[in-house]
């Protein structure tokens, strides 16, 4: 293994494991969902539930092609899926900030109240982060620093990238679907 | 030099990624249909979802993989 092989190596595995500390997190939320709401929900809009799930799921997509074109040397393709995922990510915090939080739904409404805008606020949040990386990622790529030889901060963005859609694909149900409409 | 890793540089890693988010729309339509039912099947969903994007997109098995 070389010096830049066990590097990545080691970058990964600290990656893998903070992705652990941040499932304590992200657990903990759902913990208290259940626990607050029960086997009941506040009434939210579904079809905005679904419509900024499907973008989330469709950006991962775009993220997942992203990467797999650096890999090939295919820079064209990179770049226009990286940007289409920052796009699709920025559609799903319109989403859930510009619609759902602006809904009847407010954060001193109690328990339904609270909860739905700590998790969704906490997710949205983690989302940002992933939209400072990508930008970051898209700087370094103007300046040719990825190959396909050697593309770690591409791989190490989607990855977080793809975690962040990961904890959605549990809160989505839990926020939206899991239970009957009881809550404001 | 590390080496191209082999799980994305195939042509069908962009159909690979297709299917996968196929799947996944698949499963979340399902989801969104049976709302308001039992906690068990939007669980195992739920859980289906999350291991084809631990290994198709996260790419979990790298962790035991030697570059």
């Amino acid at each position: 293994m070389t010096a830049v092989a066990g590097a990545t190596v080691r970058s990964r595995l600290g990656l893998w494991l903070f992705f652990l500390s941040e499932v304590f997190l992200f657990s903990a939320l759902l913990a208290v969902r259940f626990h607050l709401w029960g086997t009941t929900r506040p009434d939210l809009d579904q079809r905005l539930g679904l419509a900024v799930t499907s973008v989330l799921l469709a950006s991962s997509f775009f993220m997942n092609r992203a990467e797999a074109a650096i890999a090939r040397g295919d820079r064209a393709t990179f770049l226009g899926s990286l940007v289409l995922t920052g796009g699709l990510g920025i559609i799903f915090l319109v989403g859930v900030i510009g619609f759902e939080w602006r809904g009847e739904l407010r954060p001193e409404d109690g328990v339904y109240g609270s909860v739905l805008f700590v998790m969704t606020g906490l997710h949205a949040f983690h989302v940002l982060t992933g939209l400072v990386f990508i930008g970051a990622i898209l700087l370094k790529a103007a300046d040719r620093r990825f190959t396909p030889e050697s593309h770690w901060g591409v791989e190490a963005c989607a990855i977080y990238w793809h975690f962040v859609d990961l904890v959605w694909v549990f809160y989505y149900p839990a926020l939206y679907l899991i239970g009957s409409p009881a809550g404001p | 030099m590390p080496r191209v890793d082999s799980s994305v540089s195939r042509p069908s890693a962009y159909w690979r990624g297709l299917l996968t988010i196929v799947a996944l729309g698949g499963l979340t339509w399902i989801e969104f249909r049976i709302s308001g039912g039992p906690v068990l099947p939007l669980l195992l969903i739920g859980l289906t979802k999350a291991v084809l994007i631990l290994h198709f997109f996260m790419h979990i098995t790298r962790l035991w993989e030697r570059e």
